[in-house]
């Protein structure tokens, strides 16, 4: 039964079927091997993996984003950041990944964060002389803070499936993601200094008033929306729908970047995005489902455990898995298909849930680099016209620098499970 | 083409129907975090009705990423293949997909079916009318997937030809 369902998904996923429709089309195939199992489950499961509370967040955070993003909201922040950091030799690339970092703390996506922040500061690291695939490199590796700083797109598909906290995942994605920015802004620094790039010029007091007023809007955002998760006032779900309206409200009567007529294009476009990741939580519902009936996992944890009993080698493999998944696809589909196997597994190595969720986050967004599927990447040298060989080069620093970082949220748990210990 | 000027016209009220379903959802949970906070006073039926909409918004937005090919997938190997090999391959990866979409519509309504005597717990509703956006969904998705299955065979008609 294990074996159908496996067999069936791997070949399917290779012949481009889409995601969701292939973890349905599995289930279906592996139901009808069984026998006796009733086809009934296939719409009732769906129906359960979309019909819940926390899941809700996904489409607000999505709509936030986008709000944002057509609102001008980034611009600000971009500008912000410059008006104090400016200065700082290769700032422009510093100033990305500040930017993306306060981007990521309102949206939870890595697409959503290199289009808004490197849409416009890529083309402006090109006139001042930087080379295209750097400008694409840092901006998409300054992206992947978009979805492991929270709000986290990726995290709430995690803690939906596991049914646990959100907003403990959340909390426990902080460090992490502080860690990977502060990371990702010394190596631009070292890579500036390095190849000279230019410095602007140090902003006038003035200026860090005007921009501090014109970004003060977006700039509460973040506070609004993980200071009230944080605290417990909102739940992620309260809080996601409080920074549609906020965005909104800004957009439309503060900066009156958006205009009525733009309103219904917004909605339907994230309402079809956020379809695209609900078919495959409706439809995993019905495969994950499969997979403890047919307990794959323990298969699967005995086979290892054959191999070995470290828990150092077993994380090590469990990474790899990850990362070699992650080149292939993206990020939420294969959290969602690998969470039944993977989460066991880490168990039984001492990894707790709360943990693994961030480690998995992390790891899959670090594919968003890779190639031949890496979509920040690949946004990223769309937007600087760079060639995709070349920016996937110009990455790899960029990479081993967030692998480091993995490499540390593996094996110091203290480095995830401190800050929610110390907030509860 | 006739069908494709009337398959225009469904996603177009289909979009149209996305836009109100997501203004429906935000204005659901945000009347309810504002009940809960201001007013002390939650209400059990605005959580419901968003959870609800969102389920026809997952089925009907699933089935506009069909005609628009944005869904999630690997495409890696497939592109590495032989064209002719692909074209055998599509007519099999469609039947799949057709035979799927087939099993959640019957399925689907049976469900239906069963769930017009269960009532909801806030608003009261029969639990058939949130079920029926999965056999809906599945239909659109399966007429979607046939047209584009002879456009794309169309279009590969012509460009060898």
């Amino acid at each position: 039964m294990a074996a159908i369902l496996l067999v069936s998904l791997l070949t399917l996923v290779i012949l481009g079927l889409p995601i969701g429709f292939v973890l349905g089309i599995s289930s279906l195939l592996t139901i009808i091997y069984a026998g006796d199992l009733p086809l009934i489950v296939i719409p009732q499961k769906m129906f359960g993996g979309i019909d819940s509370f926390p899941i809700l967040a996904i489409p607000f955070f999505i709509l936030a984003g986008e709000v944002m993003s057509s609102g001008g909201i980034n611009k600000k922040i971009i500008r912000f950041s410059k008006a104090f950091i400016g200065w700082i030799q290769g700032s422009l690339a510093i100033i990305t990944v500040v930017a993306s970092m306060f981007f990521a703390a309102i949206s939870g996506s890595a697409v959503a964060t290199v289009s808004a922040i490197g849409g416009v500061t890529i083309p402006a690291m090109k006139k001042e002389g930087y080379s295209a695939e750097f400008a694409a490199a840092v901006s998409s590796s300054a992206a992947v803070c978009g979805p492991i700083i929270p709000p986290s797109i990726p995290l709430i598909v995690y803690g939906a499936a596991m049914t646990m906290s959100v907003s403990d995942l959340f909390i426990a994605a902080v460090i992490p993601g502080i860690l990977l920015g502060v990371s990702l802004i010394a190596l631009s620094y070292i890579i500036a200094k390095k190849k000279k790039f230019p410095t602007s010029e140090k902003a006038s007091t003035e200026e860090k008033i005007a921009a501090t007023k014109d970004g003060i809007g977006a700039l509460m955002m973040p506070v609004i929306i993980l200071g009230g998760i944080f605290s417990g006032i909102f739940t992620p779900t309260e809080a996601s729908v409080i920074a549609v309206v906020y965005a909104f409200l800004i957009s439309f009567f503060v900066y009156k970047s958006i205009l009525l007529k733009d309103i219904p294009g917004i909605l339907s476009k994230s309402a079809v995005v956020t379809s695209t990741i609900m078919i495959i939580l409706a439809t995993s519902k019905v495969s994950s489902w499969i997979v403890v009936v047919s307990k794959l996992p323990t298969i699967i944890a005995n086979a290892i455990l054959g191999m070995t009993d470290s828990s150092v080698i077993i994380l090590l493999l469990i990474n790899i898995i990850l990362l070699v998944i992650g080149c292939l696809m993206e990020a939420n589909a294969a959290m969602i298909i690998l969470i039944p196997v993977l989460v066991p597994l880490a168990q039984l190595a001492g990894v707790t849930p709360l943990q693994f969720g961030v480690i998995m986050t992390f790891n899959l967004c670090l594919g968003l680099l890779t190639p031949p599927v890496g979509a920040t990447l690949l946004i990223g040298s769309h937007l600087a016209k760079a060639r995709f060989e070349k920016a996937v080069v110009a990455v790899i620093p960029f990479f081993l620098v967030g692998f480091i970082v993995l490499m540390l949220i593996t094996f110091v748990p203290e480095v995830t499970l401190w800050l929610p210990a110390v907030l509860k | 083409m006739k069908i494709k000027i009337l398959f225009d016209k469904i996603e177009k009220v289909i979009m149209i129907a996305l836009s109100i379903m997501f203004l429906v959802m935000v204005g659901a949970i945000f009347l309810q975090v504002v009940m809960r906070y201001v007013f002390n006073n939650a209400n059990a039926w605005s959580e419901e009705l968003a959870r609800y909409t969102f389920v026809w918004l997952t089925l009907l937005g699933a089935s506009v990423a069909v005609r628009k090919t944005s869904h999630m997938k690997v495409d890696y190997f497939i592109n590495l293949m032989p064209r002719k090999l692909v074209k055998i391959l599509y007519i099999f990866t469609n039947a799949l997909l057709i035979a799927f979409f087939l099993v959640v519509i019957k399925y689907g309504f049976d469900l239906v079916a069963i769930t017009f005597k269960q009532k909801s717990a806030g608003m009261g509703m029969p639990m058939a009318y949130p079920y029926l956006a999965l056999p809906v969904g599945a239909i659109l998705m399966l007429m979607f997937t046939i047209e584009s299955y002879f456009i794309k065979n169309a279009n590969n008609v012509g460009e060898e030809g």
